[in-house]
């Protein structure tokens, strides 16, 4: 969350489901061969984020990562390949913002400027990377490190994120 | 996730007395008449975040809710599954609730039979009015002209139960339902419509 005009920020809390419609059973990753699968769940939360001098609240759907994380983590992926060890397996968050709160009313996301929208989304994705695998990307910080493809790559090389993610989350919606 | 949202009522609503009622995790669209203690609601819902339909008739209790098969996508070739849709209806009238099962529908046939309920409602609400001797026209005030364009989604709907009851696919609390009760459920106002084959 940012005082400041100019500068974005967010904090997450999630809604969580499982009702056994089959997007409460968590992802999946298959290992077969030497071919590392992943058949996603989905999950949501509400980030509230603060942008130019005004609040959010972000409804979020997107790719449920908790047990790549874990994956990454040395103990949990002894006996896997040295991909998953090294942390360089793909996957991406394939975020979705369903729902915006404004001003206490809630609205539909296809109402927001495009601009808007998009610092939005990647201020989102940010947010939930942080949390899912527990650390700081703090090379994104203005509006300028968000908009900027260079900074978000510094991010996700040195915190070793998954270049699938970077190009499909972050360097498309950057183009 | 976003594929789940159907916005169908409003094509066919009175758009004049059609309200959206959004919250944080579902989008509603509603329509609403009252008079001599009588409420009759009709709604649609998307849940926003999970994939959930549900379009409901609450005068008498009526119910359809959609789901999807959970979809996949595999990392490395990005492949997005289109999972078949299932439909369960639940009336609850003649202090039983009956459940009708509709599986493996695609987006097409799923779309039909929400239509076809919609027709359906036409007569229900209809019927409603002229029992509770209402003053106002409420076909008109729930619909717009459209809605006579969906007998053949109705039809449809129809013979998607007809082939539901075949299966064991309908039940009245519980138990499936068995020739007797269906001649029986025939005579009722309340269900009437969805097994008239």
């Amino acid at each position: 969350m940012l005082d400041d005009p100019g500068y974005g920020g967010g904090t997450a809390s999630g809604h969580g489901f499982d009702d056994g419609t089959g997007y409460g059973g968590g992802t999946e990753v298959i290992f077969k061969d030497n071919v590392v699968g992943t058949k996603y769940a989905r999950t949501s939360t509400t980030v509230s984020v603060e942008l130019d001098n005004k609040c959010y609240d972000v409804v979020c759907t997107y790719n449920d990562l908790s047990i790549i994380a874990l994956l990454r983590s040395k103990r949990l992926t002894a006996n896997l390949d040295s991909s998953v060890q090294n942390g360089n397996m793909g996957w991406e968050v394939d975020l979705d913002i369903v729902n915006v709160k404004i001003d206490k009313k809630w609205t539909s996301p296809s109402t927001l400027p495009k601009k808007e929208k998009e610092m939005i989304y990647l201020i989102c994705v940010k947010q939930i990377l942080e949390e899912t695998f527990d650390v700081k990307l703090y090379e994104l910080e203005t509006v300028d490190d968000y908009n900027s493809q260079s900074k978000w790559k510094q991010a996700y090389n040195r915190t070793n994120l998954s270049r699938d993610s970077l190009y499909s989350d972050i360097m498309k919606v950057l183009k | 996730m976003k594929s789940s949202s159907r916005y169908i009522l409003q094509e066919y609503a009175n758009r004049k007395h059609l309200q959206n009622i959004r919250s944080e995790t579902e989008n509603t669209w509603r329509i609403t008449y009252s008079e001599k203690g009588t409420k009759i609601e009709l709604e649609e819902t998307n849940s926003l975040v999970e994939d959930e339909y549900n379009l409901s008739l609450s005068s008498a209790k009526y119910l359809v809710e959609g789901t999807t098969e959970s979809k996949e996508t595999m990392i490395h070739h990005h492949k997005k599954g289109h999972g078949m849709r299932h439909i369960q209806f639940k009336i609850s009238a003649l202090k039983q609730t009956i459940r009708i099962f509709l599986d493996q529908l695609d987006d097409s046939d799923y779309e039909k039979c929400i239509k076809g309920f919609l027709h359906i409602c036409k007569d229900i609400i209809r019927m409603e009015s002229k029992q509770k001797k209402l003053r106002e026209d409420l076909q008109i005030y729930f619909f717009n002209e459209d809605i006579k364009k969906l007998a053949h989604e109705r039809r449809f709907l129809v013979e998607k139960i007809k082939k539901a009851y075949n299966s064991k696919q309908i039940t009245a609390d519980d138990k499936i339902i068995e020739e007797k009760n269906l001649i029986q459920l025939r005579k009722e106002h309340a269900i009437q419509a969805f097994i008239e084959w």
